[in-house]
């Protein structure tokens, strides 16, 4: 059986016709083979194609009755100084991560058999496996979770698995699964990403939803450095004038 | 505290990203966003910290019993700032500086930049910031 990684199959009887047509790779991605490539500076928009307001979040996510009542119970008693982690420099993890605001660009490397995603937002990394290879078992949770793709025609789709759980700002469980669909769109300002995030977590929610967000392109838009800690330090542009001997 | 010298400005900005969540490193749902609360200071700069992930600018407001308020301003990271023109020489201690903004429910001296006057008569929207 040819691997999902290429070769030629041993003892097949598809062997006579692998001999023929030569040893063919099934279930890899190559950036030669990509239909579409992303690579570039992307910018998180609220503004869609057509030039008009995209709201990315709908009104009412569909939790389930008893997380909906107490994620209200925890809201109403939340503490930004003390309860909010979201102030520890700490990632945005997925799928936050993807629905970021227009300030903050993504650098999207295509490779052979990778996708990385750089997000100046705390200078985060995603990788997303094009070579057809299964998430392993057992991986112990992390903010960008273990990304797969693959191409259904002009899209890439991902699927990302084994996410922290969070509860802000919007509940999450270990059991969420996200689906991702980039497509690559012609919008008013030029090319831009329609992104589809499907969020599966029958611990939280009541059904599957999506949610759709865009990016678009701006000439000379370049990635900054983004270390979210770095007033706390009062480390400016010029270092902590307290360890630096010369000052 | 004693009525400072600031005024309340109806101000048909656009507020949405000052709701959506996702727009600071953390939180901005401590600024009363309203546009009734917008107030609008007239100072001078003591110290600004250009930096990720919030500039903060410390300005001097004197209120109408001529008692010195300090404020604190809070603004976007340097990353975003840098994009739109902003530069470690945009402001010093002694610039005189016009703000607007947004105050904090619990701390009405720490208030979020929606707009500001700098000494040179330039200004900035915090909504001048594409969507």
């Amino acid at each position: 059986m040819t691997s999902a990684k290429g070769g030629c199959p041993r003892r097949s009887y598809l062997h006579l016709l692998a001999t023929v047509l030569g040893c063919l790779p099934i279930s890899m991605s190559s950036a030669d083979d990509a239909p579409v490539d992303f690579t570039g500076i992307w910018m998180p928009t609220q503004i869609g194609p057509d030039g008009e307001r995209n709201e990315v979040f709908p009104e009412a996510l569909p939790f389930l009755p008893e997380v909906q009542t107490r994620n209200e119970e925890f809201l109403a008693d939340f503490k930004h100084e003390v309860d909010d982690s979201r102030r520890s420099c700490l990632p945005y993890g997925m799928p936050r991560q993807m629905l970021t605001v227009a300030q903050y660009p993504t650098e999207i490397i295509q490779t052979e058999d990778r996708i990385t995603i750089l997000v100046e937002l705390h200078n985060d990394v995603r990788r997303i496996y094009m070579d057809g290879r299964a998430p392993p078992d057992g991986l112990r949770p992390t903010w960008m979770g273990y990304s797969v793709g693959r191409w259904e025609g002009q899209s890439l789709v991902v699927t990302t698995t084994d996410i922290r759980e969070h509860g802000l700002p919007r509940p999450q469980s270990r059991e969420l699964t996200l689906q991702e669909r980039f497509t690559l769109i012609e919008g008013q300002a030029g090319p831009m990403i329609e992104l589809e995030i499907t969020h599966e977590d029958p611990r939280i929610y009541s059904r599957p939803f999506t949610l759709k967000t865009y990016y678009r392109q701006y000439e000379g838009l370049e990635m900054g450095e983004y270390f979210c800690n770095e007033d706390v330090w009062r480390l400016n542009l010029d270092g902590n004038p307290s360890e630096l001997p010369w000052r | 505290m004693n009525a400072k010298r600031a005024t309340f400005v109806i101000s048909t900005l656009a507020a949405a990203w000052l709701i959506d969540d996702a727009a600071a490193h953390h939180s901005t749902s401590n600024f009363d966003s309203s546009e009734s609360a917008t107030v609008t200071l007239t100072g001078v700069v003591t110290y600004w910290n250009f930096a990720n992930p919030h500039t903060l600018i410390d300005m001097d407001v004197v209120d109408d019993d001529g008692n010195v308020v300090k404020y604190k301003v809070e603004t976007t990271s340097r990353v975003a700032l840098q994009r739109h023109g902003w530069r470690p020489d945009r402001l010093k201690p002694g610039d005189r500086i016009v703000v607007e903004a947004s105050p904090d429910f619990n701390h009405p001296t720490e208030v979020l930049l929606r707009r500001i006057v700098f000494s040179d008569g330039s200004e900035w929207r915090r909504d001048s910031i594409p969507l």
